[in-house]
């Protein structure tokens, strides 16, 4: 049904009468740094010498981006080569309905941005938050042995069951909030009958989230433009899936980085999701929330430095 | 007591949003209480005048309502002008079409929207004197919305800045009724479907479910 209903904002007009209250898109703004792929237009830029071991950053939500993880761009000045992107439909990337934005479209993308910045034979490394670290840790069961190594911030879950209590436990703690109560109070004045529209509504639901998060209130990670259509609709399309049947063969180390201010994610749950790993290990970051790569940022690239120094020198 | 006060109050929690009174009874006025869920939980109250006329095929109630989040603040909230008229479709068979006009604001994480809106439904169903059962639907359309960017929507999105507009947008709500008749009052319970106006699904539950009463004096 969701999708069903999702299909028709393909064919609705682009104005929404809001449209001033959001950034435009890579198809709205020439100037943005963009990457075209396929029949998708990515806002994406590089930082640092292409020539460099290769580290992708993967953003949350679905549908949130890449602003949040800017504070990677420092990493080419220890001699890397930092793609930062906005995923399909989310942030300023290129708009889509609901039936380009499935699990097979969004594992096409990551694949083609992988053989694109980082040929077979040169040091690659994912770099997810959220979302962005279940979206890595799929690839890295999809194509064992392809990435040099992983860091994952806060990661909901890498099967479907996993993710459901998830879910659970933010609902457990935001039912009674009175943020997502008037979340939703605002929801029905900005119904999501477009992209636009949607974008907003989806951008007031990730907000509503934020305290059970534990995220900082006096420096809240940035965003540009949040991905409705997608939100809804890629978990939709992934299914009772399991994307861990293969990680034991991702041999090298991998780095699960937390906050301690995280009620819905905690130690326990980051220990049993790190557990499909052979070679985890967890850092918990204090006084962090689920935005510790904006709020903790000078700690956050210095660990993720440290991390990729200490498996290319091993690598080497 | 703090039982009987809670039990009261989800007797009370009332349909005011998806239909504001309720069955016509026998008399002139009619009050509901309530809160339910369809979105955000709410609280609600309505009050109503029926008038009898021979001009119109059955008595209309003319009245408003107020309804706000189930934790209330002054910055969100709904009041309405609000009407409906029962008329009959054949013996016990009636129909209750509504009509309402609403203002409402939210004051959200990233923007205050204001928002004036026509609501347009209908009751349809069986009304015996102990109980009525039926289908209900309700469509709310947005005629004008002012939107306004709250100081930390401004230092991420510089660009973003005051909207009006007419572009519409709204909430369908499509599901069944059912109630009882306890002397003066109408215990009445709600279930449906809640959407976009173009079927696109709203944030939090896809559905809403109600249980409330109306009290005619």
């Amino acid at each position: 049904m969701i999708r069903l209903s999702l299909l028709s904002l393909a064919a609705l007009s682009a104005c929404s009468g809001l449209d001033d209250l959001v950034p435009g898109t890579v198809d709205d703004d020439s100037t943005l740094p963009a990457l075209e792929l396929g029949a998708t237009k990515l806002h994406l830029r590089t930082v640092g010498d292409p020539s460099a071991p290769v580290v992708i950053a993967i953003h949350g939500g679905p549908g949130g981006d890449y602003r949040g993880m800017e504070p990677l761009a420092q990493l080419a000045d220890q001699g890397l080569f930092v793609v930062l992107w906005d995923q399909r439909g989310a942030g300023l990337s290129r708009r889509h309905p609901c039936n380009e934005v499935e699990v097979d479209d969004y594992r096409r993308d990551l694949e083609a941005i992988v053989d694109r910045f980082a040929p077979p034979g040169r040091p690659v490394f994912l770099v997810g938050h959220s979302w962005g670290a279940m979206y890595a840790t799929w690839f890295i069961n999809e194509h064992p042995g392809r990435i040099t190594g992983a860091v994952l911030v806060e990661p909901g879950g890498f099967t479907a069951a996993e993710v459901n209590a998830y879910f659970s436990r933010l609902l457990g703690t935001a039912a009674f909030d009175e943020g997502l109560n008037d979340a939703l109070w605002s929801a029905q004045l900005v119904t999501p009958d477009d992209h636009v529209r949607a974008d907003l509504s989806a951008s007031a639901m990730f907000e509503a989230t934020s305290k059970p998060l534990g995220m900082s209130t006096t420096d809240p990670m940035p965003f540009w433009r949040s991905g409705g259509v997608v939100n809804a609709c890629l978990p939709v399309s992934a299914g009772a899936f399991d994307w861990t049947q293969n990680l034991a063969a991702q041999t090298s180390d991998t780095l699960f980085v937390r906050g301690d201010r995280n009620t819905v994610l905690r130690a326990e749950d980051v220990a049993r999701l790190a557990a499909h790993y052979p070679n985890a290990r967890v850092v918990t970051v204090p006084g962090a929330g689920h935005d510790l790569i904006w709020s903790h940022r000078d700690d956050f690239v210095a660990l993720v430095a440290s991390y990729l120094a200490a498996q290319l020198e091993g690598a080497s | 007591m703090k039982c009987a006060l809670l039990a009261m109050l989800i007797l009370s929690a009332t349909t005011v949003h998806a239909d504001p009174f309720g069955p016509t009874r026998d008399r002139n006025q009619v009050a509901t209480f309530a809160f339910g869920l369809d979105g955000p939980a709410h609280i609600t109250g309505a009050y109503g005048h029926t008038l009898r006329t021979d001009v119109l095929p059955g008595p209309i109630t003319l009245g408003g309502q107020l309804r706000l989040p189930w934790s209330p603040d002054a910055s969100d909230v709904e009041l309405g002008l609000v009407s409906n008229l029962d008329a009959p479709i054949a013996g016990r068979w009636r129909i209750r079409p509504m009509l309402g006009l609403i203002y409402r604001r939210a004051d959200g994480s990233l923007l205050d929207v204001d928002q004036i809106t026509m609501d347009v439904g209908a009751t349809a169903g069986f009304v015996a004197a102990g109980w009525h059962a039926g289908v209900t639907t309700r469509w709310d359309h947005a005629l004008l919305t002012h939107a306004t960017p709250d100081d930390n929507y401004r230092a991420m999105v510089p660009a973003a800045r005051d909207v009006w507009t007419a572009a519409g947008g709204g909430t369908l709500r499509l599901g069944i009724e059912g109630g009882v008749t306890l002397g003066a009052i109408d215990l009445i319970g709600r279930v449906g479907a809640f959407r976009s106006e173009r079927l696109a699904m709203i944030p939090g539950l896809p559905v809403y479910a109600e249980l409330g009463a109306a009290f005619s004096f």
